[in-house]
């Protein structure tokens, strides 16, 4: 499928134009704000209003149960 | 969220320390860290000084003789895993079985020693008389391990280590002038690590920036005595039982301060000349000054 | 002193062979993912509040949809050196009406059969995990409960992360299931199954990696499997298939801007399953330090799905397919929202706020939608909280 080859194909590009930082390049990667979640509450929330109210759920590695919300 | 610069100085090893460490201290306090990385040198310390009864030092050379050999820990049989592969590149330079050849030097006196006394003493010095097989050590008699050419590098890695795997990003470890750096200044910017002058070792006359590794220092103005307007420091060559000379001083950037460290060592015996060859052809990052 | 000449030895080997063997030194092994040290307990309340359905749109029934008051705590702690626990608990009160069904309308188009006067339920979901970081890997294991009077679902997680080459890049994994039970209120009265099982198993897999000193990439895939009964006891002639299998693909960016002192997020998923829906979701939000002590956060999300094939706006009476729903969850549209998050930091203290809007229509579908189902919800949510950092 087209969208799966373009998947791949941007995998592939990046994995090829990285660059290696050392320890003391790490600084701003830290910051809350870089990080994947900067705010776990609030992104597990979100998570759960959008798999109670649309018809799509997943693509995060959050654990979680069901509801009889949908 | 501003970081400030902690400073904690103490002593440890018969020397000055110091652990600098970058804090946002709304959210931390700097006592925690200051109090693990003292309790990672003092056992340290305790664990491999000459001076102890019941340090694993004393313990090994205790077995001297002992046809079964010593058992050791984790922790020392990675350090003589090191001091082997040290002794290996080094070209058996870099020995910390030569220790006994303190006897016949005395730094306090102005006293050149007995060379046969010397003679006798290089019976028992040599990595290669004993035998080293993880993790049991087997030393013949009259041999001695003295870890004092490795310990206080190590040590220094190692509190850089605990403290960075504690959360601290950017600071170092100072242990008597052998560096461990934790992470560079909050703005990136790197440490600026004064190099002695050997002429005059109260001054710098050189730094060296660094952003991450290890710095250690050697020089023949740490402990030396001149006769006849020679200088002897008290860096012996395993091999003769006698110092180099030749070399001011030598300070290395390594990845590790153990590294380091066994890199000035090595230099300070290679003499200035091949020394110099030696460090540049190991790749070592290093600065050496002429006696 | 002169190296003999019978020793050759290729000198560059020895930085190398002295770095190894030093690094080989437990004491000097760093710990892969950091473990926290700090302590932290939130909390925060939110208010959610759905639009009401319009007078046009429904047949009968009650026009109030749902208002959901969500209260969150979290406390998380470090163990030991390598270790951290977290603790999660949410309840929540909802009240509302909701869609039983449809029904063709005077002109042909659905109308909403709503439920009677407001109902009111609570759920509560507790949530305890437990991580372990070591040198390279980290392992986490997560087990929680979610329960309502009409709905129990128990699950658990586990998970792996391994970082190398100089820990730029990790590689996640992670397996999760739940087991749910369902017992609909009043099920002998409205004729709905009893009691039904259903259960969840996802695997997810994750590349992260470091672009630059300012940017940071991660791709993502997950397969998940339904499996039981997947129907809407609640909805009038709902009937689904027993399985549903569910694929993801998930491509996170971040990029920290010097000048603007601010990190840009861009979150992007594809999903696709097997009752043939397929949805885009495009996140963006920009985290901007406002001071050394503020942050704002504006952030917008758009969201397209295609319809199940099972979808119907309504039954119509020709209609033999085994399986049918109205739900507006199945059915074809789009929505996006923006919010803005506003984040104080103290001394080990800091509160937030944040607002969110959400709507959809038929109109912010990436594809033509002919008939837009009427149960389409659009929501305001407010939430505020602080935590508390020692």
């Amino acid at each position: 499928m087209f969208i799966r080859l373009a998947f791949l194909t941007l995998v592939l590009l990046t994995s090829a134009c990285t660059t290696t930082i050392q320890p003391w390049e790490r600084g701003i990667l830290a910051k809350p704000e870089m990080q994947w979640v900067n705010d776990g509450p609030g992104f597990s929330l979100s998570n759960h209003i959008h798999f109670s109210k649309e018809g799509s759920s997943g693509g995060t590695m959050v654990v979680g149960g069901g509801c009889g919300c949908n | 969220m501003p970081l400030e610069l902690f400073k904690h100085p103490f002593k440890i090893m018969g020397g000055p320390a110091e652990i600098q460490i970058y804090l946002d201290d709304r959210i931390n306090t700097p006592q925690p860290h200051f109090e693990l990385a003292v309790k990672e040198a003092q056992r340290l310390e305790k664990k491999y000084s000459r001076y102890r009864d019941d340090s694993v030092t004393t313990t090994i050379n205790n077995s001297a003789g002992n046809r079964q050999g010593t058992r050791v820990d984790e922790e020392t049989a990675g350090l003589l895993n090191y001091a082997q592969i040290a002794w290996e590149q080094s070209d058996g330079l870099f020995d910390i079985t030569s220790g006994v050849l303190r006897k016949a030097w005395d730094f306090k006196s102005v006293k050149l020693p007995d060379q046969a006394i010397i003679s006798t003493l290089l019976n028992f010095v040599g990595w290669n008389k004993l035998s080293w097989n993880t993790p049991l050590l087997y030393l013949p008699k009259g041999m001695e391990i003295d870890f004092g050419g490795v310990v206080k590098e190590y040590a220094a890695d190692a509190i850089a280590t605990l403290l960075r795997n504690n959360g601290i990003h950017h600071g170092l470890v100072d242990l008597a002038g052998d560096i461990s750096i934790i992470g560079p200044h909050p703005n990136d910017k790197p440490w600026k690590i004064g190099i002695r002058n050997p002429a005059n070792p109260v001054e710098a006359i050189a730094s060296i920036d660094a952003y991450e590794g290890g710095i250690a220092s050697s020089g023949n103005y740490e402990r030396f005595i001149i006769v006849n307007n020679k200088r002897y420091c008290h860096i012996l060559n395993p091999k003769t039982g006698w110092p180099q000379q030749g070399v001011g001083g030598v300070s290395v950037h390594a990845s590790t301060c153990l590294v380091a460290g066994t890199a000035t060592t090595t230099a300070m015996l290679l003499g200035i000349k091949d020394g110099k060859e030696w460090l540049r052809a190991s790749q070592f990052k290093h600065l050496i000054l002429k006696e | 002193m002169n190296l003999p000449d019978d020793k050759k030895y290729n000198k560059p080997s020895a930085l190398a062979a002295l770095t190894a063997s030093a690094l080989a030194l437990p004491a000097l092994q760093t710990q892969a993912a950091t473990a926290p040290v700090d302590n932290i307990v939130s909390y925060r309340y939110s208010s959610y509040m759905e639009d009401d359905a319009k007078d046009s749109e429904v047949a009968s029934g009650s026009t109030k949809r749902y208002d959901i008051d969500i209260q969150q705590f979290r406390i998380s702690a470090p163990v030991g050196k390598s270790f951290s626990v977290s603790f999660d608990a949410l309840t929540e009160k909802m009240s509302g009406a909701s869609p039983m069904g449809t029904q063709a309308g005077a002109d042909g188009q659905p109308q909403l059969v709503m439920s009677g006067a407001s109902i009111s339920e609570n759920r509560d979901d507790v949530t305890a995990s437990i991580t372990h970081y070591g040198e390279k890997m980290s392992t986490g294991f997560t087990a929680g409960q979610s329960s309502e009077n009409d709905y129990e679902a128990n699950y658990f997680g586990i998970d792996w992360e391994w970082e190398f080459n100089q820990k730029n890049s990790a590689f996640q994994i992670a397996y999760s299931q739940s087991d749910d039970e369902i017992t609909p209120t009043d099920a002998v009265l409205f004729g709905r199954v009893q009691r039904a099982n259903k259960e969840t198993q996802t695997i997810n897999l994750g590349l992260s990696q470091v672009l630059s000193k300012n940017s940071l990439i991660q791709y993502g895939l997950g397969f998940s499997e339904d499996s039981g009964y997947l129907s809407d006891p609640y909805k009038i002639d709902d009937a689904r298939p027993s399985s549903r299998t569910r694929y993801t693909a998930i491509m996170r960016y971040r990029h920290f801007y010097k000048e603007s002192n601010g990190a840009l997020h861009f979150d992007y998923r594809y999903y696709n399953d097997d009752w043939d829906i397929t949805s885009h979701t495009f996140n963006f939000a920009w985290h901007k330090n406002v001071s050394g002590k503020i942050q704002l956060i504006p952030s917008f999300r758009y969201y397209s799905q295609t319809e199940a094939n099972f979808y119907e706006p309504y039954k119509a009476a020709g209609n033999t397919n085994p399986y049918y729903s109205s739900d507006y969850r199945l059915s074809p549209y789009g929505a996006i929202s923006a919010g803005l998050q506003f984040i104080h930091k103290f001394k080990h203290f800091s509160y937030t706020a944040k607002f969110e809007r959400y709507e959809s229509d038929k109109k912010y579908s990436f594809e033509k939608v002919a008939v837009e189902n009427p149960g389409l919800v659009s929501y305001t949510l407010i939430t505020v909280g602080f935590d508390f950092i020692f």
